[in-house]
């Protein structure tokens, strides 16, 4: 049974559009201001993730804000990330997999969503 | 659209398991003897020579494949494993250690993903690859 791996690389613009319409439709408290860019960090500290530490991730965003002193952020965890990612490819008809081991890879200065199918994974797909 | 790209990843022995299965399929004569060595060439185009073991004569006998009739050898292999292989997916091959790679391209909506900056990067000889 062969491998299978999918990737979805999406670009900085993507990832902006799924992370404000996240935010949107879950109702969460973000500030009214623009949202200027946003940040991958390890959840463990500041450091930048590389691009083969997947675990850990998760996105700041950086809101525009008047006073240098207090930046605006909006702190997404891994899971509402490959939620927001999974949510856009649902809006733009894209069709993903219900099973299979979904995990975030940084790629480039951007965000790829990989999907793992295991032989059991493609078995139960095509069973149910 | 995001670039949306699938690597499906099969071992020297699925490789020849996949051959064996495309050429009984297009009534090709197989040797009596099993596959003892699955032989990959990538310069200038992919080649694959299955080498069967010696018969009772002692005679080696080897079946060709080119590039081509790989990848379709490949994409029937995944059709046996009910594994979906869109048609209008863009496909291309790629060395992997211990075996080879098929690569699938989804052309979500338009020609875009060509123009994304991780095209190549990640799809570094598909391009190239294309007939």
């Amino acid at each position: 049974m062969p491998t299978d791996v999918r990737k979805l690389i999406f670009t900085k613009q993507e990832l902006r559009l799924a992370f404000q319409q996240f935010c949107k439709d879950k109702g969460m408290s973000v500030p009214h201001s623009p949202l200027e860019s946003f940040q991958v960090v390890e959840s463990t500290g500041n450091r930048v993730v590389s691009d083969h530490a997947p675990e850990g991730m998760k996105v700041i965003l950086h809101y525009t804000s008047h006073d240098p002193n207090n930046p605006l952020r909006v702190h997404l965890t891994e899971d509402q990330v490959l939620e927001a990612l999974i949510t856009l490819c649902k809006a733009m008809n894209i069709p993903l997999p219900r099973r299979g081991q979904k995990f975030l890879q940084k790629h480039k200065d951007a965000l790829a969503l990989t999907i793992g199918m295991t032989e059991n994974d493609l078995r139960a797909v095509h069973v149910s | 659209m995001p670039l949306d790209l699938r690597t499906t990843i099969f071992s020297e022995p699925e490789l020849s398991s996949a051959l064996l299965e495309y050429a009984k399929r297009n009534r090709v004569e197989l040797p009596p003897t099993r596959v003892e060595h699955v032989d990959l060439v990538w310069e200038p185009r992919l080649s694959v020579t299955l080498k069967f073991a010696k018969d009772a004569l002692g005679r080696v006998e080897e079946l060709k494949f080119d590039r081509n009739e790989t990848a379709a050898a490949l994409i029937l292999y995944c059709h046996r494993f009910k594994e979906p292989v869109p048609h209008h997916a863009e496909k291309g091959l790629l060395p992997y250690s211990g075996g080879i790679q098929l690569l699938l391209r989804f052309p979500w909506g338009d020609e875009w993903n060509a123009r994304h900056p991780a095209h190549k990067v990640t799809f570094p000889s598909m391009r190239d690859e294309q007939d």
